[in-house]
């Protein structure tokens, strides 16, 4: 579980290095030291085996979306928020490894970190595509897009509590 | 929560705020959490061909001993990614020793094995399903698979060792036993003298009372000792014994149960057990067997949550053979008195062991000025109930449960014999 300490540590630090160069392009410096020490935090939160990673995810996710209305880079913070998404995995993996019997650990690492590549690949295409792509939408039309995201979202929700 | 529903919550809470602020840049948030659940979400429905098998090394012990669980996990499919295996045992055992989980990848057909050493707590259950989860890498599904391991554990309650239960009933059986008869027969105690009868042995001739008759000799006759039918009756009723939260009142019950079942049957009785409330009955019967039987009757014993049973009018005496012992074990109610005394009525001979609720309880409750008025008035409303049931012809046992049972016993039943047999006895 070496490498997952290392990989998590890593991911931390490029959580808050992009929303702090987002931060302080925007000139919003100060906001960005936010980051920095939110990552501080979960580091050693994650030190001293307490359970507050979600806590953190949650703090930090909602930073980002502040800095979102302080017309922060967009591409800073998608990758400040896959970085954090990544963290917040290996931290409950290192968590759960902790607490319970492992067995073909390094099996087990290596297929989760490439699940894992491929959400973070995934994640920055689509962002970059989301970003680049741009294209004219009335209020209505984003509106119902989102509404149809919502609702795909409740019937995916509704079909796992199900089963 | 789940990872799950906090990433979709998560999701929502960015849609919403993006729309809300027409802010682009907060929606583009949303998409690393929305693509981790869906990614995982996409292998989830795969199916896990798992076997479980759960072995103990003993399914029967005594509470408080130790059973060492072996589990194990073998992969009849295709390579698993992760699997995570979860032994719900540890909520109702303490576990002592070893793992009750595991994180894994498995590869086909090898097999994952989980040893661990649990601590009896009374009781007679099958032990929970295994609770599995798998099929995708990221460990997000909400879904856990319950694998039936059909596994039994019995564990008897653990009981203090009481010496001896000096009861006296009316009615005794023809085996012989340790309870004086009330007739001469083949005995040790002294039971009288009476006229010499040919056939009489030489050494039974009681010399001093013939050498006072000339010509008329005396035999020393001795009391015959006889075992007894004896019926246990464990008070299970709803709110009796249990009120004090953590049921620690009932399993003094149980235990005093299994205490005295062991030494009559220590002592030859042939002993019944009733669990009153739940309507169990043991058939009375003898030896080690009988003590088995018992146990493992006392070991699934519950607190009742039948309302047929909130009294004890419904008290089945047809169990119980006329003029037999009964020992009753309750921290008893006002209103069982009336049901009490009938049976006194009806010839029985009754015994009760009632541990003491209101000390119990008074330890466990807040710090109050008025608290000492109250279990001041509660004992007293206890003893008049007991001296009451005294008075009818029912012996009761006081039991405070921080006091050793056997001495208890001994000393009151001690006090209800009649003064030849304590002058014997000293």
């Amino acid at each position: 579980m070496k490498s997952i300490q290392r990989f998590f540590i890593a991911s931390l630090a490029m959580g808050a290095l992009p929303a702090l160069l987002g931060c302080t392009l925007a000139g919003h410096w100060q906001f960005g030291f936010v980051f920095v020490v939110l990552s501080g935090g979960w580091w050693l939160q994650q030190r001293r085996r307490m359970a507050w990673h979600s806590v953190f995810f949650l703090a930090y996710m909602g930073a980002l979306a502040f800095a979102g209305t302080l017309s922060v880079g967009a591409g800073w913070l998608l990758a400040a928020a896959v970085a954090v998404l990544v963290s917040w995995d290996l931290n409950l993996l290192l968590q759960q490894a902790g607490a319970a019997n492992l067995v073909n650990e390094a099996l087990l690492v290596r297929a989760h970190l490439r699940a894992l590549g491929r959400v973070v690949v995934l994640s920055l295409l689509l962002g970059a595509a989301v970003l680049l792509i741009r294209i004219q939408l009335s209020f209505w039309i984003a509106f119902l897009l989102a509404l149809v995201v919502i609702l795909a979202l409740n019937s995916m929700m509704r079909q796992v509590v199900d089963e | 929560m789940s990872r799950f529903f906090l990433l979709v919550s998560l999701v929502y809470a960015l849609l919403l705020a993006g729309l809300g602020t027409l802010n682009a840049h907060i929606m583009v948030l949303a998409v690393p959490p929305l693509l981790y659940v869906g990614l995982s979400l996409l292998r989830a429905n795969q199916s896990l061909a798992i076997r479980c098998r759960r072995v103990l090394n003993r399914d029967t012990v005594r509470e408080g001993d130790e059973v060492q669980v072996i589990l194990t996990v073998t992969n009849e499919g295709e390579e698993l990614e992760r699997v995570e295996v979860l032994d719900p045992v540890a909520e109702l055992y303490p576990v002592i020793e070893g793992e009750t989980s595991a994180l894994a990848a498995l590869l086909p057909g090898e097999v994952l094995k989980l040893q661990y050493t649990i601590r009896g707590q009374r009781g007679a259950i099958s032990l929970p399903p295994v609770q599995v989860r798998g099929g995708e890498t990221l460990g997000i599904s909400p879904r856990w698979e319950a694998q039936e391991t059909k596994t039994k554990l019995m564990v008897l309650p653990d009981y203090p060792h009481v010496r001896r239960v000096s009861v006296r009933p009316l009615h005794t059986l023809g085996f012989t036993g340790p309870i004086p008869a009330r007739r001469p027969g083949s005995g040790t105690d002294f039971y009288g003298v009476r006229n010499y009868q040919p056939g009489d042995p030489l050494r039974r001739i009681h010399w001093r009372a013939t050498a006072r008759h000339v010509d008329v000799p005396f035999t020393t006759e001795f009391e015959q000792e006889r075992i007894a039918n004896i019926g246990i009756i464990l008070d299970t009723r709803p709110e009796q014994m249990q009120e004090s939260g953590d049921r620690a009142l009932f399993e003094h019950g149980v235990r005093a149960a299994a205490a005295l079942a062991d030494a009559l049957l220590r002592d030859g009785h042939r002993v019944g057990l009733l669990l009153y409330g739940l309507g169990t009955w043991v058939f009375p019967g003898y030896g080690k067997v009988q003590r088995e039987r018992i146990l493992r009757a006392l070991a699934s014993s519950e607190p009742s949550t039948s309302k047929a049973y909130w009294t004890l009018a419904q008290f089945p005496t047809r169990f119980f053979p006329a003029r037999s012992q009964l020992l009753f074990i309750s921290s008893l109610r006002a209103e069982d008195e009336a049901t009490l005394l009938r049976l006194r009525a009806f010839g029985y001979s009754v015994l009760v062991v009632s541990p003491d609720p209101i000390a119990f309880r008074a330890e466990n409750l807040p710090e109050d000025p008025l608290l000492h008025l109250a279990v001041r008035l509660a004992r007293i409303e206890r003893l008049l109930l007991l001296r009451r049931l005294r008075q009818g012809g029912v012996i009761p046992i006081h039991w405070s449960v921080s006091q050793n049972l056997d001495q208890v016993v001994a000393s009151t039943l001690l006090r209800n014999q009649p003064m030849r047999q304590i002058r014997e006895r000293f």
